[in-house]
């Protein structure tokens, strides 16, 4: 592992009786990034964020952030912002209350002045409601003060589990735009099931599923990945022989006819990803040689939505 | 991993002391109690009952009526209506109804893990509940009490020794220490306020009448009251009592710290 990562895991593990919430975690989030921890619902992913904000203690393995342990308690704490599901505060504090409560906490050294904590209120847009009782704020307002409690001892990772996840359109967007705005200041760890979201903001994405590690990956790496084995083809005067011969260019692996109509006809083939563009040249060159007509010889863009629902198990889930 | 972890574990950080963040959870805390309506309710149920306890006598004393024959005429004597309230140990209850949801509520809500995921200990976290519901509910549910009590007491039956009043507010304070311990150490095993008061409501009640068997009731931590009272009033006493309290409490502290340690939240 790195030392520039800024949350290391190695193997961390949490069983109870009977069920195994999280299962042999590795994980190197880098620093500075947004890391989207994408499951579905049960997945493991509160159990992670968890333990990682040292609240659960792991079954086993280990994780660090920025190098120091888990097993460093406060210590480490100090390092870690964490906003939890749904979050709670002391309903009578103000919010300005809650971030000053939470600055206070740290040791002296790294607690928060006056002037970072009105830094952090301005940020995430609530200074003009600072003083009035939390437990009068919308959903949306209380997950920006979680985030300003989160950041203001300018702890070096922050962890959100699913920030997102109950509100509704406008407080999202208001939300996924404070945490990019936060890029490069914090590394960001957060969980959600909301794909949309994740391809909007993650530059980095962890799939968890049946609290296994399914796939680690830059966003754009997965997404391109998965881009490259798969093609659409539309040919027009295409013939019941046409799948055939598109089956038998190099490199297509198989041929799925999708769609007809009377003037053109729809292929979805799977293809060998290294030999995309030969496999292209050779749908042009068949069209010229049985003058058929190219209306469409593109890879497939999957969304962060098809690359999930192809690498979670879904029967077994839906079971 | 293991040797980035070890090169770099201080780097960045602070020296994080004994007990870190204790201080700024008692101002919390306190502020809390201070806001809260059951401080209130602890101090006038508590003040309320000891005073018009402590009255009773003087009203039999005044209040025409019938006498049934042959019935105990009423002690007027200045201690024992100062002794008898408090004796009941209804101030005891009413501080343990108070405490009863200063965990578990925390927990239900979410703020304990809230406030669990900084950098604070835990051990700092229940000694903050534990310190402040003791003082406060000393004051609240005994020494203020106690002061209208005796201010009563004075004015109707005659003046009380200040030893006497020292050492039953001393015997008020560690019996609301030890049952603050007692509530905060079942709240860090069972997660009901209903299940929290059972457990210290039945040590309370139930504790006493099995130490009825022991050959010598001082021995228990519970009999540390009736110290206080034998101390007040000049009658000889035994250290054990303190002792059986002092190591009651610190049973009841190692345990809870060593639980609140491994909690799951």
């Amino acid at each position: 592992m790195t030392s520039q990562a800024a949350i290391e895991t190695a193997g961390l593990t949490k069983h109870y009786p009977g069920v195994k919430a999280l299962s042999d975690l590795t994980l190197e989030v880098p620093e500075g990034s947004i890391y989207g921890f994408l499951g579905p619902n049960g997945a493991g992913k509160t159990t992670a964020l968890k333990m990682l904000a040292g609240l659960t203690r792991p079954t086993s393995g280990t994780a660090a952030v920025a190098g120091i342990p888990i097993s460093a308690g406060a210590s480490y704490r100090q390092a870690v912002g964490f906003l939890g599901q749904e979050p709670r505060f002391y309903g009578w504090m103000s919010g300005r209350e809650v971030v000053e409560y939470v600055g206070s906490l740290y040791p002296a050294d790294a607690r928060p002045d006056k002037a970072r904590i009105q830094e952090v209120l301005d940020l995430v847009g609530i200074a003009d409601a600072a003083d009035r009782p939390s437990k009068t704020y919308s959903g949306g307002m209380r997950q920006r003060l979680g985030i300003a409690q989160a950041i203001v001892a300018r702890p070096k990772v922050v962890l959100l589990d699913e920030p997102v996840s109950a509100l509704d359109p406008i407080g999202r967007r208001e939300v996924l735009e404070l945490m990019t705005a936060l890029k490069g200041e914090v590394t960001l760890f957060y969980s959600t099931h909301i794909l949309d979201d994740v391809q909007r903001v993650s530059d980095h994405v962890a799939i968890l599923d049946h609290g296994q590690l399914v796939r680690a990956q830059p966003t754009a790496e997965l997404l391109s990945s998965f881009t490259r084995d798969r093609m659409r083809v539309v040919l027009g005067f295409a013939t019941d022989d046409t799948a055939v011969a598109l089956a038998a260019i190099p490199g297509v692996l198989s041929v799925e006819p999708t769609d007809r109509d009377p003037d053109s006809r729809s292929y979805l083939l799977r293809i060998d990803p290294d030999n995309s563009p030969a496999i292209q040249r050779g749908v042009t060159r068949l069209a010229a040689d049985t003058d058929l007509t190219v209306i469409d010889n593109s890879l497939v863009r999957e969304g962060l939505e098809d690359v999930f629902m192809r690498l979670v198990d879904t029967k077994e889930r839906a079971a | 991993m293991t040797a980035n972890v070890a090169q770099s574990a201080t780097a960045g950080t602070s020296t994080i002391g004994f007990l870190p963040g204790f201080g700024a959870l008692v101002r919390r805390e306190l502020k809390e109690w201070r806001r809260a309506r059951r401080s209130w309710m602890v101090f006038i149920f508590s003040a309320l009952f000891l005073t018009l306890a402590s009255l009773n006598n003087w009203l039999i004393s005044v209040l025409p009526g019938d006498v049934t024959e042959g019935a105990e005429p009423p002690i007027l004597d200045p201690l024992m209506n100062l002794v008898s309230p408090i004796a009941t140990h209804v101030f005891v209850i009413a501080a343990i109804f108070a405490v009863i949801a200063l965990i578990t509520a925390e927990r239900e809500s979410g703020t304990l893990a809230w406030t669990a995921s900084k950098p604070v200990s835990r051990s700092a976290i229940w000694m903050a509940k534990f310190a402040t519901a003791s003082g406060v509910m000393w004051l609240l549910a005994a020494a203020l009490p106690l002061a209208a009590t005796v201010a009563v007491v004075v004015v109707l039956y005659g003046s009380v020794p200040a030893t006497t009043v020292a050492a039953l507010a001393l015997g008020m304070a560690m019996i609301i220490v030890l049952y603050m311990a007692v509530a905060l150490a079942a709240s860090t095993v069972v997660t009901s306020q209903a299940a929290v008061a059972g457990i210290t409501l039945g040590v309370l009640w139930f504790a006493p009448m099995l130490g009825a068997f022991l050959p010598d009731p001082t021995f228990m931590p519970w009999a540390i009251l009736d110290w206080s009272v034998r101390l007040g009033v000049g009658q000889p006493v035994s250290i054990v009592s303190p002792i059986s309290w002092a190591l009651a409490v610190t049973a009841l502290t190692a345990f809870s710290l060593r639980r609140m340690e491994r909690m799951e939240l």
